[in-house]
């Protein structure tokens, strides 16, 4: 009986917050929730984080290996500010599970101590989406998955001191499971972790296939969006925006699949898509899938996407629009022109929306019905040892094209009515 | 102008001193030891029917003040019999030379002829080191005040790189390839707190050369010294008293075509304090305190924005370089000392300081990484990142040095303060290139620009007691607080990236950043020691000494660091001028945009740690016959250290004991006089290595400098060694001798900075190794050349030739065979790191004494260095050697050579300061290279003795 008037009472005030935060914009109180939680320093017994108050991460909340961290649907977590090795991080170390099953009604966030939402809301009153990020760190989750760093078979996240273990993913469980994360959305975080080191949105190092990972946001991270260093895990339904850095980022031979995915750059971000291949010799294996992304991007600056260091995966369906002219699809080193060339890194079916260029005197798209050789000045092939002509031949044929209409691309109706960017308006050009 | 005012003022007091000796004259002698012919010091000199008198000095040499007229003079000193020259003319207002008075050692008596009396010749060159090392028990190396001024080394560190089996690097003493921590640096036999965040030692390029008299290393570990080292113990005597008045000044300045009046020199702001090396002072953080600032500070309601634009404007606006034209290299020294004699009582005093300003610029200044190749077939390196571009340098070094000494009867007092304090500026305007670096963004380009200031100071007081009684006892007595501190104020790291079309842009992921950083070291250190010693004659009249004493020191750590950075709220179109970013683009609390700053304190990067050792030893001079003698004992010493501190996991110690060690160290040391001038050695100790504070503790520290994390590790183990040492050595005239040794040493637990593990190559902690082992020869040779019919010249040279191995630890080896190159294989062992595998100097020296003329041609090197060991993808780095010719000529004239002028070239061969990667059978790569090209200096000189 006491939960019960409890959360009635909850559910009144939550009604009261979000109707007075839509009547009065900025300067008025909103009423905060009664009771907050504090975490710090390690998780080591299993522990269910409830919806009916605060959490806030102190500094470093680390889940050990064999415990179970349950979030449940609603949660608020908000990140005390704090840079370096007081930067506030959720990490889910090797071994450890997540139970963070958000939902379209009750979406799990994550944002900073400075943002004054509160419990029921899916907007806070206060942070401006695309300027305010850096004020707490990320969610980072390791796994025993495959992984293809520099030397050897495991990595450390970089930030954490290498006696740390929590600290270190990779492993040889491609079917690794590290729990289930769903409808969770990421706001106003990346401080500096370490030296020239801020945390990314959602950091994933060597998560295995048996995880599922759905209905991502990531809103103003300081670094890049979500970043895969390694892994199997498939994850659907990411929307990455206002990035310091790039959306999505691959390195150290992912192998899992990115499907129905949106990103909306700002104006501090690089590229869409930043995509490495293996580090090192061991597990350099793995290949990534891209597939049915929409992409918008920023009229002054940044860029489509970015493939370096051997990568190897496909990309395919994906909607490109709102870019600047010089933005450009790079093949950064001879290792990624080869792989294109032996067709074990393919970009297939990518359209390019060009209505809002200025074209050079080489012609314009006249309808979308002429679609070469224009498509292919877009793509830069920067290294000199591949055949740069049979590689512009190769983009042109794999049906890559520019457009003046949308064209494939992202369902975004996975991402309404539990995304700070719904919320906000920003899915209408999508 | 100051200091031409205190110049003149210490001019006039200095001739009105001289002046008021009118009715008086003086006496000069010189004594030696009757037996050897060898210089005597602390001899005293006076007169029963004259006030006054004086000492000898290091040379034996003595000037004592009397009244006029006839005087019988007396010469004596502890264990000879005294002395005394008959009705001495003293003349008013002149000096009367009475020779040399050779004194007769009291146990040599007792021997009534037991030993072959060879009288020598004494002669004018410096000798008085060379004494000291014929009847040193230890093995025992140095050099000396005329030898650092007729070379002309500016510091310490430089001086001490002419003594045999001795290295230097980046301002550390390495004796025979072993480093600070098998090194220990003291201050007239006292220890020092240290400077560095990474060692446990002082740099010796805080010393200047012309507050000190020798710097002597010994080899061999005694039990009346600190058992905490094992490669050496360099012991640097400040400038004493002499027996006579003496005042000097000298002044110089150096030209480098390359460096001074250079246009393009860069610098930044000229706060007054920098010129007294104080820059601290204008660099402090403007709260006061290190204060927590949140990034989202300018959110926050009630005037949020208001403080976040207040907090960023508290700040410096200056964070790009000025260009600016270098200066001359000026440098000032003065030294004034007297001795008084006055009723039986003597008082002595010396006073010196000295100035020094030096101005850098290398305009392709070049620092890079190189990585191995990712496939294992290839050997060659792979460029990863670039920095070159311009660093300007301005080093500032002054010192002060007062000593007094009392003497009344059988007690001596003595008291020194030493004050040293050294200011580095460095600006540096670079451009970085990064090229297929795996751990950032490839391609990037940053124009980055780094302000960086270091005042590094040393106060340290000595308080000295000795009382000699009649039947052979002697006490001593010292005490010595001393304070040290290593601050790393502000510095300014401003990195923004460009293109090709000069688009400057502030973005993250290409490293972007505006970062200033503070970082401070303060190190207290309390040495008492009391040593009694007693000389007792045996039945078949030879003498022992026997000794004991206890030590105590006591030294406190404490390091913090401090971090503010900036992150733009909004987007700006930037110039690339990075006080742009401070004058145009600072958060605005209007607009709610702009660059803002964060920072806050980081329990995890601050410590405090103290070291408490206390120490009792015994021991004796034995002689087993004539000429042999045994000098055997034992110290104990007990060691305990306290950290404060907490790691990033929320673990914290306050005040916990992290080591506690009892150990029992004996020492043999044999001495055969094979004849008088030819001693043969053989030692046998034990000592050992503590690791430092940091090293045993459950530190996890960032430093933002090196970008690196420090992990202490609280299993580790202190290093025990076995040393043992042989030397022959030959004496010849006076300054002239040749000497050849060779030495081992096995090390049980020694400690290797390693990098934690393979996929962490920026995290490193310190490990026991399993063994390590050094071995080695050194051969020195001084030596006139007129045995071969060439006059006025003579020749200084030493060399030595070490070798190392050390056990690597399981990770290391892992790291390293995980990127081997094809057909490429390693050892289980390696060379220890910052050891020289040879080093040679060799000087030529060519004196005219009888016109003032004095010329002088240096060579020194030393073997290519590990100075980073490499794991992974990161190779090794080594120091190249670095070929330093050098040539000083001056001439004496005026009455009694009180002037001198002199001029000088350094670096006559242009050589530049290397370090390379080194691979597998791949082209070496340039981690970091400066051209310091040649410089000319000329000085002058005044001295009244």
């Amino acid at each position: 009986m006491k939960n019960t008037s409890k959360l009635l009472f909850l559910m009144m005030l939550v009604i009261a917050t979000v109707s007075f935060v839509g009547c009065s914009p900025d300067d008025k109180p909103v009423v905060q929730p009664s009771t907050n939680y504090e975490h710090s320093g390690f998780v080591s017994t299993d522990e269910t984080w409830d919806a009916n108050g605060i959490h806030i991460l102190k500094d470093r909340v680390i889940v050990q290996a064999g415990v179970t961290l349950t979030i449940e649907p609603g949660a608020i977590i908000k990140g005390e500010v704090g840079i370096g090795p007081n930067a506030s991080v959720l990490i889910v170390a090797r071994g450890a599970t997540i139970n963070a099953e958000g939902t379209a009604a009750k979406p799990i966030i994550f944002t900073s101590v400075a943002d004054e939402i509160a419990l029921g809301q899916k907007v806070g009153p206060n942070l401006n989406i695309e300027t305010d990020k850096g004020f707490w760190g990320g969610v980072i989750i390791l796994g025993n998955a495959p992984v293809s760093p520099k030397t050897g078979t495991t990595e450390q996240v970089e930030g954490i001191p290498a006696d740390v273990i929590e600290g270190n993913y990779g492993g040889d469980d491609a079917a690794d499971n590290s729990g289930i994360f769903t409808y969770v959305s990421i706001r106003h975080g990346g401080t500096l972790i370490g030296e020239g080191n801020e945390v990314n949105g959602l950091t994933l190092g060597g998560v295995g296939s048996g995880t599922t990972i759905n209905h991502i946001e990531v809103v103003g991270n300081v670094d890049d969006g979500i970043e895969c260093f390694g892994g199997t895990v498939n994850i659907d339904d990411a929307i990455v925006l206002y990035q310091g850095d790039d959306a999505f980022d691959i390195d150290q031979a992912y192998g899992g699949t990115i499907d129905n995915f949106i990103y909306i750059a700002g104006s501090t971000s690089d590229h869409g898509l930043e995509i490495d291949g293996p580090e090192g010799s061991a597990n350099a294996v793995g290949q990534f899938v891209l597939q049915n992304g929409s992409l918008k991007g920023n009229s002054t600056q940044g860029e489509f996407a970015d493939f370096r260091s051997g990568a190897q995966g496909s990309v395919d369906k994906l909607y490109f629009f709102g870019f600047n002219t010089a933005a450009d699809m790079e093949l950064d080193d001879d290792k990624t022109s080869a792989n294109y060339a032996a067709g074990s890194f393919t970009l297939t079916n990518l359209k390019f929306n060009a209505t809002a260029w200025t074209l050079d005197d080489e012609g314009s798209p006249d309808g979308g019905t002429t679609t070469w050789p224009m498509v292919t000045s877009l793509f830069a092939d920067k290294s000199d040892a591949g055949d740069a002509d049979a590689a512009d031949t190769k983009f042109a044929g794999d049906s890559n094209a520019l457009v003046t209409a949308k064209d494939g691309g992202a369902d975004k109706s996975e991402f309404t009515g539990w995304t700070l960017a719904d919320a906000e308006g920003l899915l209408a050009d999508f | 102008m100051i200091h031409i005012k205190t110049l003149a003022t210490l001019v006039l007091l200095a001739i009105s001193t001289v002046y008021s000796f009118a009715q008086r004259g003086t006496v000069s002698g010189n004594v030696v030891d009757d037996a050897t012919g060898e210089p005597l010091i602390s001899a005293i000199i006076t007169c029963s029917t004259s006030k006054g008198g004086g000492y000898s000095d290091f040379e034996g040499n003595f000037m004592a003040s009397f009244d006029a007229g006839a005087r019988d003079i007396s010469i004596k000193l502890v264990s000879y019999k005294g002395e005394i020259v008959a009705a001495v003319e003293v003349l008013a207002d002149g000096n009367i030379a009475i020779g040399t008075i050779r004194l007769k050692s009291k146990a040599e008596e007792a021997l009534k002829g037991g030993v072959t009396i060879r009288v020598k010749k004494s002669t004018t060159s410096s000798s008085a080191l060379i004494t000291a090392q014929k009847k040193s028990v230890n093995l025992m190396d140095g050099t000396s005040k005329q030898a650092m001024a007729k070379v002309g080394d500016g510091d310490a560190a430089a001086a001490a790189s002419r003594v045999t089996g001795v290295s230097v690097d980046g301002g550390y003493v390495f004796v025979r390839g072993l480093g600070d921590r098998y090194t220990k640096t003291v201050l007239n036999g006292m220890e020092l707190p240290g400077l560095d965040p990474d060692k446990n030692t002082i740099q010796m390029d805080i010393f200047p050369s012309n507050l000190i008299d020798n710097i002597v290393v010994l080899k061999s570990f005694t039990p009346n010294l600190a058992g905490d080292f094992t490669g050496g113990w360099v012991d640097v005597q400040t400038s004493d008293f002499q027996a006579k008045e003496v005042f000097a000044v000298s002044a110089s300045l150096g030209y480098n075509p390359a460096m001074s009046f250079n246009g393009d020199y860069v610098t930044h702001n000229d706060g007054i304090g920098e010129v007294f090396a104080a820059g601290k002072g204008s660099r402090k953080i403007p709260f006061g305190e290190t204060k927590a600032i949140p990034f989202s500070q300018y959110t926050q309601r009630n005037g949020g924005a208001q403080q976040a634009q207040e907090n960023a404007n508290a700040f410096s606006k200056e964070l790009g370089a000025t260009q600016q034209m270098s200066l001359l290299n000026t440098a000032f020294n003065i030294n004034y000392g007297n001795q008084i004699n006055k009723d039986k009582k003597t008082y002595g005093y010396n006073l010196a300081a000295g100035y020094s300003n030096k101005f850098n610029y290398y305009d392709q200044a070049l620092y890079q990484t190189y990585i191995k190749d990712e496939d294992k077939s290839i050997n060659e390196l792979v460029l990863s990142e670039k920095n070159n571009g311009r660093l300007g340098v301005n080093e500032v070094l002054w010192s002060v040095l007062a000593n007094g000494s009392y003497k009344k009867g059988r007690n001596s007092w003595s008291t020194t303060l030493f004050h040293t304090q050294n200011g580095v500026k460095k600006t540096s305007k670079l451009m970085y290139q990064n090229a297929a670096n795996p751990f950032g963004d490839a391609g990037a380009q940053l124009d980055k620009s780094v302000l960086y200031y270091n005042q590094r100071t040393l106060t340290s007081l000595l308080v000295e007691h000795t009382l000699k009684n009649d039947s052979g006892w002697s006490f001593v007595a010292k005490i010595s607080p001393s304070v040290s501190s290593n601050d790393e104020p502000d510095m300014r790291i401003t990195a923004l990236s460009f293109d090709e079309n000069e688009d400057y842009r502030f973005n993250i992921g290409a490293g972007s950043e505006v970062t200033r950083l503070y970082r401070n070291i303060t190190e207290l250190n309390l040495n008492a020691k009391w040593d009694a010693e007693r000389i007792v004659y045996l039945a078949n009249k030879l003498e022992t000494k026997v000794k004991f004493g206890a030590a105590n020191n006591v030294k406190n750590r404490s390091f913090g660091v401090f971090q503010y950075n900036y992150l733009p709220v909004g987007n700006f179109s930037l110039n690339g001028d990075p006080n742009q970013i401070t004058e145009e683009y600072l958060f605005n609390a209007n607009t709610k945009e702009g660059f803002t700053l964060f920072g806050e304190p980081q329990a995890s990067n601050a410590f405090n740690a103290t070291l408490n050792v206390a120490a009792v030893y015994a021991m004796n001079e034995y002689p087993l016959t004539k000429r042999l003698l045994a000098i055997y004992g034992v110290r104990l010493e007990k060691a305990d250290m306290y950290y404060t501190g907490e790691n990033t996991s929320n673990l914290s110690y306050s005040n916990e004991k992290v080591l506690d060690e009892l150990n029992v160290l004996p020492a043999l040391n044999l001495l055969f006089r094979a004849t008088p001038d030819i001693n043969v050695r053989l030692a046998g100790t034990r000592t050992l290595a503590r690791p430092s504070f940091k090293e045993k503790s459950l530190a996890q520290i960032l430093d933002p400098i090196s970008g690196r994390t420090f992990i202490g590790n609280l299993d580790l183990q202190q290093t025990e060694v076995t040393n043992l040492d042989i030397r022959f050595e030959k004496f010849m005239k006076r300054g002239e001798l040749i000497s050849v040794s060779g030495f081992y040493k096995n090390f049980t637990n020694p400690i290797e900075i390693v990098v934690f593990k393979p996929e962490t190559p920026t995290n490193f902690t310190p490990r026991n190794a399993l063994s390590a082992k050094v071995y080695g020869a050194e051969f020195e040779l001084k030596r006139g050349l007129s045995i071969m019919g060439i006059n006025h010249f003579s020749v200084a040279t030493n060399a030595s030739y070490i070798v190392s191995t050390v056990q690597m630890t399981p990770q290391e080896i892992t790291g390293k065979t995980n990127e081997l190159r094809t057909g490429q294989t390693i050892g289980t062992t390696r060379e220890m790191q910052g050891q020289a595998p040879y080093i040679i100097n060799v000087g030529v020296n060519y004196e005219k004494k009888e016109q003032g003329i004095n010329a002088n041609l240096s060579y020194n090197v030393q073997g290519p260095k590990l100075a980073i060991v490499g794991i992974g993808r990161l190779p090794d780095v080594y120091t190249e050697s670095f070929h330093s010719l050098n040539f000083k000529a001056s001439y004496s004239f005026m009455k009694m050579d009180i002037a001198q002028l002199s001029f000088s070239v350094d670096n006559i061969l242009a050589d530049d300061n290397l370090q390379v990667y080194s691979g597998f059978q791949a082209r070496d790569q340039i981690f970091t290279q400066l051209v310091p090209q040649r410089t000319f200096k000329v000085g002058f000189s005044y001295s009244i003795k």
